[in-house]
């Protein structure tokens, strides 16, 4: 097949797929799969005719109205898909906004739960102050991780979107990736400035948890500096964790990108 | 005898393609040659329409899809391959029941019973 006709194969499902609101996921799923499909009738229909053109009027009929199908598909997206569509931000949002958008909304989490907290707390009986800190103080300590993750993350996605040698190529494994990745400047660059961020953070979170009396005596100082190897190695897994997480959003971004680009007229 | 199209086989769609996933696992360009050859070429169906019914089977658990290893001869594009769940088969068996119902209501009304 030529890259001509794969093209056109490709605009006949942009058609039908691109004026659908779902997650990048979704829409990922739903391309691959309808071209597969018209690819495959395409071939039918060469065999038949003979003629290229043809073929590919043919296919179009065989595939049907496209505007009927953006209907029919948007039914079938599934209502948790929402989620997904949040995690992924909009086309075109800058790294900042979803990073801001995002931590907004976990901030209104946790303010929920510390909201139910405090009202189980005084539902049967007044509870001491030092036990709803005790409750409380976990859930507003996760709340800068999260911000931290997020930036990072965003930090992340931006280093490997502008590494297009990274993720436009079939993916080789996660060992040769992660190799790639750690060879790749501004990937290397964020993956340093993240995790000394989030090691910096594990231990300011440790450092105020277990706040003493008497701060400089030498076994506090100690204790602090036995613990740097245990969150050095929290935060190197963060960044591991964020590289494997944010790796196939990019590639999901990428292939949108590249079929956003496809010249599809509106469907009439 | 003349063609059926699209729009009159609105509401049977999905229990005729768990029909045709009876036979084994298929993706969804062999499950309409299986619908056009049971159908003996009378059946005039949008190709396109076949997916929002396989995706609405997928979510209602009544099917299983599965992505191919290798894209085949695609340049890339895999196809998925959908294969019958035990509550599928019991949606068929329930919508056989209902069109065996509706054959013989309707059937003696237009004058011609099953």
């Amino acid at each position: 097949m030529t890259e001509s006709n794969l093209v056109q194969l490709k605009i006949i499902v942009e058609r039908a797929v691109r004026p659908i609101r779902a997650s990048l996921a979704c829409k990922r799923k739903m391309r691959e799969e309808l071209l597969a499909h018209v690819s495959g009738a395409f071939e039918e229909e060469l065999a038949r005719v003979q003629d290229e053109h043809a073929a590919l009027e043919r296919t179009r009929v065989r595939f049907g109205n496209p505007t009927e199908m953006v209907n029919e598909l948007q039914d079938s997206v599934r209502i948790s898909d929402r989620v997904w569509r949040f995690w992924e931000g909009r086309p075109g949002e800058s790294a900042l906004r979803f990073a801001l958008r995002y931590v907004s909304t976990q901030a209104a989490v946790a303010l929920a739960i510390f909201g139910a907290v405090l009202a189980a707390a005084g539902w049967d009986r007044a509870w001491t102050h030092e036990e709803v800190i005790a409750v409380c103080s976990p859930l507003v300590s996760l709340l800068p991780v999260f911000v931290g993750l997020t930036l990072f993350l965003c930090a992340m996605e931006k280093a490997l979107r502008e590494a297009r040698h990274l993720t436009a190529a079939p993916r080789a494994g996660w060992k040769k990736s992660l190799v790639l990745a750690w060879s790749t400047p501004t990937v290397r660059r964020a993956m340093i400035i993240g995790g000394a961020a989030q090691f910096l953070l594990f231990m300011a979170i440790y450092i105020a948890s277990n706040w003493p009396a008497r701060p400089w005596v030498k076994d506090h100082l100690i204790s602090i500096v036995d613990t740097v190897p245990a969150m050095a190695f929290k935060a190197g897994l963060c960044v591991f964790a964020g590289l494997i997480m944010v790796w196939p959003a990019v590639e999901r971004r990428r292939h949108h990108e590249e079929w956003a680009s496809l010249p599809v007229e509106p469907a009439s | 005898m003349t063609a059926i199209n699209g729009d009159k086989l609105r509401g049977h769609l999905e229990t005729m393609v768990l029909s045709t996933l009876e036979q084994g696992e298929a993706h969804g360009l062999e499950i309409l040659h299986r619908l056009d050859q049971a159908g003996c070429g009378l059946l005039r169906l949008k190709e396109g329409s076949l997916y929002p019914a396989l995706y609405r089977l997928e979510a209602a658990g009544e099917v299983k899809a599965d992505w191919e290893s290798e894209p085949h001869g695609r340049r890339g594009a895999r196809r998925r391959i959908y294969c019958l769940t035990a509550k599928g088969r019991r949606k068929l068996d329930a919508g056989r029941a209902e069109w065996k119902q509706f054959v013989q209501i309707l059937g003696p009304i237009m004058g011609a019973p099953a």
